[in-house]
């Protein structure tokens, strides 16, 4: 009878230790495919791998990498007013202060208008005649974070909600050292966005 | 097939390290714990009702929507996070098994998905870690709990070498780091480095030579960190890697998170003499 218990504990040992094992060599093996460079041969699967991955195993281990960013963006905003009827100063808006000068504010911010850049980038070689061609930047996820974030901290910071508000987003190149190879980075630019009519929603 | 059952012979006996996976249970949610603290004071702002960044909607699908539970509904962030700070307690403490910690896994991506830009990789490491540590049991567990917590912990040092491995490789594959010039852009951001280390950019030298060693660092992590005698300097050496990055690049969480990662590899009577050592300061 002890040794028949002992049996059927050892044939469930190796059963879960097969599941499990099983189900980690699946695990890892869509992590690789869904974290990989885009240059691996894997890059075809990363559809499937992210329909496991996402939401709860997603992940990405670029980190800094495979290069680091040579921008910096300013935001500023400006509003309408519908009762004056003009529109304000550009206003910067790059943080959060007087509401927090938490040290994760600004990283956040900068992220969020990483996005819009990198949008901006892919949009603008699709440019006419050197004019920016917004209309796919402004449909785009990033874009909209953006627009509520100001919309959001002007109203959290002078307590009242503007009818219109345009972004401008000013992106600084870091000048490159001498002794890189990299190539010299571009003027820096600003690129001011069409107005965009606050509604309620 | 012999070698195979005697190897989970081996597993059902007992945690192979029982002090590592100790020691590592309590670095995961310690980490988390002061993360949580770390966001507390402007939980409101980046997640509450007077959030910043917008609702967002979830693709279709039951998994989508519970991870983006807070994202949708910002009314309830007190109570989520009043939960997920209990949950991270009681996991620290081993209270109440696996509930706790399944708990921390979700709730914690619910935070992650209401502000995808807080959050660092620091952040989701240790949310990975944490789905692992919801197979581990007791450090005295035998049989089929021994097997899963065994398992488990080789997952995480799996997760912890697949960061370090493709790190390296992303940034193998362009030019900055090869080159030696990543750091000098890293040191222009002016939202992470503060001008106090702008000292630096006048030592191309030293700059080119940490770019290289950041990359190879992390390239090699994964093949050195199994011989034990170079065990010791790589993690010392590391602990610089990090610390530089905590203390000019404004990023405590994500290097305490690296350093924290360590204790996996730790031989086990490194994790017995901490725990003794803690035993001791707790009476």
């Amino acid at each position: 009878m002890e040794r028949c218990k002992t049996q059927q504990s050892k044939t469930l040992q190796r059963a879960v230790f097969w599941v499990f094992s099983g189900f980690l060599f699946v695990h890892f093996a869509f992590t690789l495919v869904h974290t990989l460079p885009d240059q691996m041969p894997t890059y075809p699967l990363r559809g499937i791998a992210r329909a496991y991955m996402v939401p709860f195993f997603h992940q990405g281990w670029a980190l800094f990498a495979p290069d680091v960013p040579q921008q910096q963006f300013d935001l500023n905003y400006r509003y309408l007013d519908k009762q004056e009827g003009s529109w304000s100063e550009w206003m910067p808006a790059n943080d959060l202060q007087p509401l927090t000068s938490h040290p994760r504010a600004t990283q956040m911010v900068e992220k969020m208008l990483m996005l819009v850049a990198r949008d901006l980038g892919n949009n603008l070689t699709y440019n006419n005649n050197d004019q920016p061609q917004y209309e796919l930047v402004t449909t785009a996820k990033p874009y909209f974070f953006t627009i509520y974030y100001a919309v959001r901290r002007h109203e959290l910071i002078h307590g009242t909600r503007p009818a219109y508000i345009q972004l401008k987003l000013g992106v600084r190149h870091t000048a490159k050292p001498t002794w890189s190879r990299i190539a010299t980075p571009p003027e820096d630019r600003s690129f001011t966005f069409p107005p965009f009519e606050v509604t309620d929603e | 097939m012999k070698q195979i059952n005697a190897m989970i012979d081996k597993l059902a006996r007992g945690t192979l390290q029982p002090n590592t996976l100790w020691l590592f249970r309590k670095l995961t949610y310690g980490w988390l714990l002061l993360n949580a603290l770390f966001f507390s004071p402007i939980r409101n702002l980046f997640y509450g009702e007077d959030a910043v960044i917008m609702r967002t909607v979830p693709p279709p699908g039951l998994l989508q929507n519970l991870s983006h539970l807070l994202a949708m509904n910002r009314n309830y962030a007190d109570e989520i996070a009043g939960l997920y700070l209990l949950s991270i307690v009681l996991s620290f403490a081993g209270i109440l098994g696996r509930i706790p910690r399944i708990a921390v896994f979700l709730l914690g991506w619910q935070f992650y998905y209401a502000n995808i830009f807080a959050m660092n990789s620091g952040y989701i490491l240790f949310l990975l870690f944490s789905f692992f540590l919801i197979f581990t049991g007791s450090t005295k567990s035998e049989g089929v709990s021994s097997i899963l917590s065994n398992l488990a912990m080789f997952a995480a040092k799996t997760q912890f070498l697949i960061v370090y491995a493709l790190a390296g490789l992303y940034k193998l594959l362009g030019v900055m780091w090869v080159e030696g010039s990543a750091l000098w852009y890293a040191l222009h951001l002016e939202h992470f480095v503060s001008d106090r280390w702008s000292f630096l950019l006048e030592a191309p030298l030293l700059l080119r030579g940490l770019s290289i060693f950041g990359m190879l660092y992390q390239l090699l992590f994964p093949l050195l960190v199994w011989f034990k005698r170079i065990k010791g300097p790589l993690f010392i050496l590391g602990l610089l890697f990090h610390s530089f990055i905590a203390v000019a690049m404004q990023l405590p969480d994500f290097a305490l998170a690296m350093v924290f990662g360590y204790s996996l590899f730790f031989p086990e009577e490194w994790s017995a003499s901490i725990r003794r050592f803690f035993r001791l300061s707790m009476g």
